[in-house]
């Protein structure tokens, strides 16, 4: 059986994490861990080494930027690809220029699971 | 020895005795040179003076061919601005008293004429029409300078209100700039509010339909209320976020055709599904026009789509391009008609409100017509939309170039 994928869910708001964590794992496929503190996003994704991040953008103590700023500047974690996930674009602009805005991969919320997993599919051919 | 002045006389007198009389009196004057002109009777005197340079007229009310007050009047008539004395016998002085009044600058009575007076009678009537010669010039200059002035003052005025609208204009730019950054942020917060809780439903709702039976009727139909539900609630905040980002405009040269086309490519599922034919006439080299490619594109989209829903199962829709020059310039003309059902007039000025929708049961929003009108104006563009005599809508929008 192939290696579950491992996918880190950076967002301050827990019930949504609780949920994708639910909805992606019973595919068989990815194991999912959730942090919902900016602060401590490098701690966890440096204890989990994920294969892919969604990073939320607005949250209350550190923003999704910052988190990135911090991801890059570990040796460790500057690798992983991380696709920011945010409720204050549309889908449409997400999807307009292949899901990329201002140079970085974006969902919009809300996102349905399919969604989810095609987009983890194209960072982790 | 100071020259004298010269002073062209007419006189018009029927007596020679008198005539002789004042030709002799004006000849020694110590100040003035009269050269005397003299009539009998006023047909020649009239013709006489519209031809010849006349400082000063000496006039008999009575003469051959005409008597009295209308003597006055008939010379006045030919040459205004020349001073006239009137000449009298004392039956009449109450007439030439009137003259006075109507303009003559002094009667002298025939029975009393002495030479200093006479010569006095003569220096004041061509000092005094002198004196008003130059009132009247002053009063012409200053009216012309009134004139001027009042020209000055409505052209100030004229500039004044032009940039008293420039300042409402830009003060209006700035207070509508002002309001879309509220919105915007305020666009931005309902999103984020609104949205996460959405996707926690949304996530929520497909972790339930793995584990229920969806075989169940009311489970499956409640699962499809919720989807509806969450699609309804999370096209609203797009449409709010779409209308807080109308400021944010990236314009770059673009040829329209190109861009028609990428938006008929988005929609191109919809005309399949609904078995529409497309029919498009795009005018070659059309001259290339500022836009934010992607906001248009959004407004084609938003009136393709219409016209499927419009035309519901099968239907044509045709889309043409054209250069045109209008009153403000040369522009793009872009006509989207459709076969559909038409826009009920009664609705037709409500079509650009935002939030007024005939489309609720399938999620409209109401915010779509009138995103498209905003994003139009923004690019300075016109948007008309008409129901056709045949049946179906024609949009005509022009874009400037």
């Amino acid at each position: 059986m192939a290696e579950k994928k491992k996918i880190l869910i950076i967002d301050d708001e827990e019930d949504f994490g609780k949920m994708v964590k639910l909805n992606l794992e019973r595919t068989g496929e990815y194991e999912v861990k959730c942090e919902t503190k900016g602060g401590n996003a490098v701690t966890s994704a440096k204890a989990f080494l994920p294969d892919l991040i969604f990073l939320d953008v607005i949250m209350p103590d550190v923003d999704g930027g910052e988190v990135m700023g911090q991801l890059n500047a570990n040796a460790a974690l500057k690798n992983i690809p991380v696709v920011f996930l945010t409720a204050i674009i549309t889908d449409r602009e997400a999807t307009q220029q292949d899901g990329i805005v201002a140079g970085r991969p974006f969902l919009a919320k809300p996102i349905t699971t399919a969604k989810l997993i095609a987009c983890i599919n194209k960072y982790l051919k | 020895m100071a020259e004298k002045q010269l002073i062209n006389v007419l006189l018009i007198e029927d007596n020679p005795e008198i005539a002789k009389l004042l030709r002799e009196m004006l000849r020694k004057s110590p100040t003035c040179h009269f050269e005397v002109r003299h009539e009998p009777s006023l047909k020649p005197a009239l013709e006489y003076v519209t031809r010849k340079n006349t400082d000063i007229i000496i006039l008999d009310l009575t003469l051959p061919d005409s008597e009295g007050f209308p003597t006055f009047f008939s010379v006045r008539s030919v040459v205004p601005d020349v001073p006239i004395i009137i000449l009298t016998g004392v039956d009449d002085e109450e007439m030439a008293v009137q003259a006075v009044r109507e303009g003559a600058q002094d009667y002298l009575v025939k029975s009393h004429i002495d030479m200093h007076l006479f010569l006095r009678a003569m220096q004041y009537a061509i000092e005094r029409h002198r004196i008003e010669e130059a009132l009247r010039r002053a009063t012409s200059e200053l009216e012309q300078r009134v004139k001027e002035r009042t020209a000055e003052l409505t052209y100030s005025n004229k500039e004044l209100k032009k940039e008293i609208e420039e300042r409402t204009q830009a003060q209006s730019q700035l207070v509508q700039a002002a309001k879309m950054e509220v919105v915007g942020r305020l666009a931005s917060g309902v999103a984020h509010e609104v949205r996460n809780p959405l996707a926690i439903i949304l996530q929520a709702k497909e972790y339930l339909e793995g584990i229920v039976d969806t075989k169940d009727k009311n489970i499956s139909s409640t699962l499809r209320s919720m989807s509806k539900a969450l699609e309804r609630a999370d096209a609203i905040i797009n449409g709010l976020l779409d209308f807080s980002r109308l400021s944010q405009l990236e314009m770059k040269p673009a040829d329209i055709n190109e861009v028609i086309e990428s938006s008929v490519l988005l929609v191109k599922h919809e005309f399949d599904r609904f078995h529409i034919q497309l029919v498009k006439e795009l005018a070659p080299d059309l001259p290339r026009i500022m836009v934010d490619k992607n906001k248009i594109e959004q407004v084609f989209v938003n009136l393709l789509m219409n016209s499927i829903d419009a035309m519901q199962d099968s239907g044509t829709l045709h889309i043409e391009t054209s250069a045109v020059t209008t009153a403000t310039g040369p522009a793009v003309c872009i006509r989207i008609h459709d076969s559909g059902s038409g826009i009920p007039q009664e609705i037709l000025n409500k079509i650009w409100d935002p939030f007024f929708t005939t489309k609720r049961f399938k999620n409209g929003t109401g915010l779509g017509l009138s995103i498209v009108k905003s994003i139009v104006e923004m690019h300075k563009g016109s948007i008309e939309i008409k129901n056709r005599a045949e049946g179906g809508v024609t949009v005509t929008l022009l874009f400037y170039v």
